[in-house]
């Protein structure tokens, strides 16, 4: 018990650059988009609203494949140098990204509830996944909250997979990881567009979602597991 | 697993990689105007009349996805897809905020779409898409 605090102590002290260079990223970003507000006419507050709303919701994204990229190229070599437990230390690395997701939901979540709220009248989306983001449905809320953190923990076993890659085998496999991804994305333009938008074959994406989050996170505890310092 | 680790099967494999990225990026080029979004419009206004309409030629059996979230504080907006022996494929009125996410098998023939207007304050979001590939689209008015 007192092993796994620590391992999270530690993989904290990782995680504070990643929440360091985010925030200042975010709020450059919001500064930015807040000149808008001075400058121009009342319009321009809803536009800042909306802004915030797609801000934070793309940096959870950033901030959580940032994180595991930091993890697996600094933390896990050195607290495997260090001599630490492998097989906690790959669970904390797996319930950490777990726990974020949940909570980056969670945020995203609220956000939208409050921009979205008839009150404000904000109706910039005309809905993701074939559902409807502005609804006050607890159920739809609470569907793509599901879906969203999936998504999340999904990007996030995805990169530490990479990383891990990466840091085992050479840098040309992360390239050639990305220009799978890349061309896998090209190729399947059509079916993207049509689920994003539309929702269709949401529940193929979720089940290859599912799956393929098993094999990643399976992998990468192996990984961990059998980890090898080699500087 | 030893094998990875050889440079010259790291560059094979990086090299094969970079192959399928030019190939995917060549198939990109070619297909993305098949991808038919239209309408695809934001509208906003604090009174909209008015009757729009276009017809859909299908060449091929093909579907078309519908995506409708429609905001409106009174008035109608109208909405029906008949082919050209009258047949109704849809045909739905809303008074009232709703969000219609549909999808129709359509067959060979001629389609007339027609979207009537006479709401006020308007915030209406709509999405239809087709494939290029088997439906033309052409505006009436």
């Amino acid at each position: 018990m007192k092993i796994s605090k620590n391992i999270r102590k530690s993989l904290f002290e990782v995680e504070k650059i990643s929440l360091l260079i985010i925030s200042v990223v975010v709020l450059v970003n919001l500064g930015a988009n807040g000149l808008v507000v001075l400058l121009s006419d009342a319009e321009a507050t809803s536009y800042f609203i909306q802004q915030l709303a797609s801000n934070i919701t793309l940096f959870g994204f950033i901030y959580l494949m940032m994180y595991s990229i930091n993890q697996a190229i600094t933390a896990i070599p050195f607290l495997v140098s260090l001599n630490c437990r492998r097989k906690s230390l790959a669970k904390n690395v797996m319930f950490n990204g777990l726990t974020r997701s949940l909570f980056i939901t969670l945020i995203i979540i609220f956000i939208n509830a409050i921009v979205f709220a008839p009150e404000i009248g904000l109706d910039s989306v005309t809905g993701i996944i074939g559902f409807n983001i502005s609804s006050n449905n607890p159920v739809i809320l609470l569907t793509i909250a599901v879906i969203f953190c999936m998504l999340l923990y999904f990007i996030y076993s995805l990169t530490t997979f990479i990383s891990l890659l990466g840091v085992k085998y050479g840098w040309e496999y992360v390239l050639t990881a990305v220009f799978i991804i890349l061309g896998t994305c090209f190729l399947l333009f059509r079916p993207i567009v049509l689920l994003f938008i539309f929702g269709r074959q949401l529940n193929l994406f979720i089940f290859l979602v599912l799956i393929l989050t098993a094999i990643f996170s399976l992998i990468n505890y192996r990984s961990i597991v059998d980890f090898e310092y080699k500087y | 697993m030893e094998i990875f680790h050889k440079t010259k099967v790291k560059y094979i494999i990086l090299l094969i990689s970079g192959l399928f990225l030019a190939f995917s990026i060549y198939y990109f080029q070619n297909h993305i105007f098949e991808i038919g979004l239209n309408p695809y419009s934001n509208l906003r206004s604090d009174r909209m009349t008015g009757k729009e309409q276009f017809v859909l030629h299908v060449n091929k059996p093909s579907r078309v996805y519908l995506l409708h979230n429609a905001k409106l504080t009174g008035g109608y907006v109208e909405f029906v897809i008949k082919k050209e022996d009258g047949l109704v494929i849809e045909d739905y009125r809303l008074t009232e905020d709703k969000f219609i996410n549909r999808s129709y098998n359509l067959e060979e023939g001629k389609y007339y779409c027609t979207i009537m207007r006479d709401v006020e304050n308007n915030r209406e979001k709509l999405r239809f898409y087709y494939d290029k590939r088997f439906i033309t689209q052409e505006y009436v008015k």
